[in-house]
């Protein structure tokens, strides 16, 4: 189509959250004084370069997730102590925050208080830790996943990318690679194809030359050739419950839209979701369109103390209140428990001790208070609060993926606790003379999607 | 005559920290300020790192995609956890930043119903104001893609928009 209709374009930008509420950055000449400080990576050619683009992708990746200083305790464990990184609890309160930015307005953390219920447990227990290693030979083992999906090449430089580059081409088919925590990150694409969508435009029309749909290539079959792609990884571990979807999408060049099947596997070490997992998408006939998914491999770390229940949640609550803060004036929201009144002064911390984020989650089926159709969106009245305390009332030991200070990543224990408002919080379950957190947060969270 | 890195950088920041700040506020809801600002410098020190590779005439394009894959690696973090979670708990896996913050109703209808690549492009176009060569500078795709993608997401979002507001 050649015109976007002009009261939608007007609409779509009046929905912009971040109009009306400029954003300043606290101190940016003290944070561009500390970063010049910092080495910098000297352009290098893409033919000789790319051994520095690898290492200086490894440090980025490092840099992106570390931050950390290990304290070690007084009483040597038995064990190393975790050097664990700035990274963060996903928090997922079922708590809605809903309402376009007040002007002037800042975007703070919602006030939230956490309290260990008395369900929750005293004992203590221990349990493995398991690192995850980066491929030692990176260029090897890229070329080795390239040549998985028939693509060959010496690898080079993404553009416009950081820490990324790139085996094969649009026109034969090419696999992107990275760095993330320890293990290598893939993703294939089909040849002519661009990053899973068109790459030249159809003959007819883009939008009314769209004619039907066809049928997705079947879900059994999409899933035994995956089955065989993830043979070739060699990956230590196992394979949960592979789960399937299917998205329409219109080929290069073709004005009839298909069905795309894609099959994800969880990635399963020693009996604990990885957190990790592989996508493979098909086309209707059969043919890999895009995959991704990591390399690498895992090991124990060792066996480490796990604080109880009431410990760990009294940790997260310590935490969690040292983030809170005022909150932008919800549209629609009615807090399952509320004390209080609502404040508006309540001052963030510049740094969390240890190192915990959070976020909330709209519950399921909130509406809100919306205008109706046709109309553009209003801004709210600033300065609403929403104070709430949330009781943790259970508690689940399992595992959560973490970035260490060196770069490296690992699985530790976890607990993931629920609250009395239905919503769900983690909290690392090591003992804390086994690990410190370090003091300076990573914001690593998202609304769940 | 030339800028030195350092006056480059904090050239840089002063001109474009806002816009990057913003593409960044626009995706990951609700954030705090100090949050905020330490995604900034994230993307700030790999424009200091890779400062000799920004080109000069696509500097905010580079530092949206350095803001983009920051906020990748944010995700794909955050994804890891909520898979977890959600083997635990059900969640609700439709929730995204547009849920949050956009009160028009068919608006966040539509952009919820959008694939990922349609809503990205939209998003990066109408909320960010890039331009469809910048557009093809952050999605590493060439300009014509670029083209076709965004004007092929307009056609889906409208068609959303039209059918919400019909029903």
């Amino acid at each position: 189509m050649s015109e976007f209709d002009e009261l939608m374009s007007a609409r779509l930008r009046a929905a912009d959250p971040v109009v009306g509420a400029p954003y300043v950055h606290a101190n940016l000449d003290a944070t561009l004084s500390r970063i010049t400080t910092m080495p910098r990576v000297a352009k290098v050619s893409l033919a000789k370069g790319f051994k520095v683009k690898m290492a200086s992708a490894a440090a980025a990746a490092m840099l992106v997730t570390s931050g950390g200083i290990a304290v070690l305790s007084a009483a040597a464990p038995s064990v190393p102590v975790l050097a664990l990184g700035a990274t963060t609890h996903a928090a997922a309160p079922d708590t809605a925050v809903r309402g376009q930015l007040p002007v002037g307005e800042e975007l703070m953390m919602p006030d939230v208080t956490l309290v260990a219920g008395s369900q929750l447990t005293t004992g203590t227990t221990s349990a493995p830790v398991y690192e995850f290693t980066t491929p030692s030979d990176l260029t090897a083992a890229s070329q080795s996943i390239a040549s998985d999906f028939g693509v060959t090449g010496d690898p080079s430089v993404t553009p416009s990318t950081d820490g990324s580059w790139t085996i094969g081409s649009s026109a034969d088919g090419y696999v992107d690679f990275w760095v993330d925590g320890s293990l290598l990150v893939w993703n294939y694409t089909e040849p002519g194809t661009d990053g899973g969508v068109v790459s030249s435009p159809p003959a007819t029309n883009a939008t009314d030359g769209l004619q039907s749909t066809t049928s997705g290539y079947p879900d059994d079959a999409a899933n035994a050739k995956a089955a065989q792609l993830l043979a070739n990884l060699h990956l230590t571990g196992s394979f949960g419950a592979p789960s399937f979807s299917s998205d329409d999408a219109t080929p290069a060049g073709e004005t009839t839209t298909v069905q795309w099947t894609t099959v994800t596997v969880p990635w399963v070490v020693q009996g604990q979701d990885s957190g990790y997992s592989f996508s493979f998408t098909f086309d209707p006939a059969g043919t890999l369109v895009s995959a991704n998914g990591v390399a690498g491999d895992v090991t124990t770390a060792g066996v480490y103390a796990v604080v109880s229940e009431e410990t760990a949640a009294n940790e997260l609550a310590t935490s969690f209140s040292k983030r809170s803060g005022p909150v932008v004036s919800p549209l629609d929201t009615t807090p399952s428990t509320t004390t209080g009144t609502a404040s508006g002064s309540t001052v963030t911390p510049e740094t969390s001790p240890s190192g915990v984020t959070s976020s909330t989650t709209a519950p399921s089926g909130a509406t809100g208070s919306t205008p109706s159709t046709g109309t553009i969106p209003t801004t709210n009245e600033p300065g609403a609060t929403l104070p709430q305390v949330v009781t943790l009332v259970s508690a689940t030991l399992g595992y959560g993926e973490y970035t260490l200070s060196d770069g490296t990543s690992a699985l530790l224990p976890q607990y993931t606790f629920t609250g009395d408002d239905g919503g769900t919080y983690t909290q690392m379950a090591l003992d804390p003379s086994d690990v410190t957190l370090a003091p300076t947060p990573q914001v690593l969270f998202s609304p769940a999607r | 005559m030339a800028s030195s890195p350092e006056q480059r950088l904090t050239r840089l920041a002063h001109e474009h920290s806002t816009a990057v700040a913003n593409y960044l506020r626009r995706r990951l809801y609700p954030l705090s300020a100090s949050d905020l600002d330490d995604l900034v410098d994230e993307v700030l020190v790999v424009c200091w790192r890779r400062l000799d590779s920004i080109p000069e005439d696509a500097e905010l394009p580079w530092m949206i995609g350095v803001a983009r894959n920051v906020l990748s690696n944010a995700r794909r973090s955050q994804n890891r956890r909520s898979a977890f979670v959600a083997s635990l708990s059900p969640s609700d896996d439709d929730a995204s930043a547009e849920d949050y913050v956009v009160a028009d109703t068919a608006i966040r209808d539509a952009l919820t119903a959008l694939s990922d690549s349609d809503r990205e492009i939209i998003l990066l176009h109408f909320w960010d104001g890039l331009s469809t060569e910048q557009l093809s500078q952050v999605l590493s795709i060439t300009t014509n893609a670029a083209a076709v993608r965004l004007s092929r997401a307009q056609g889906r979002f409208k068609d959303f928009m039209e059918n919400a507001e019909n029903v």
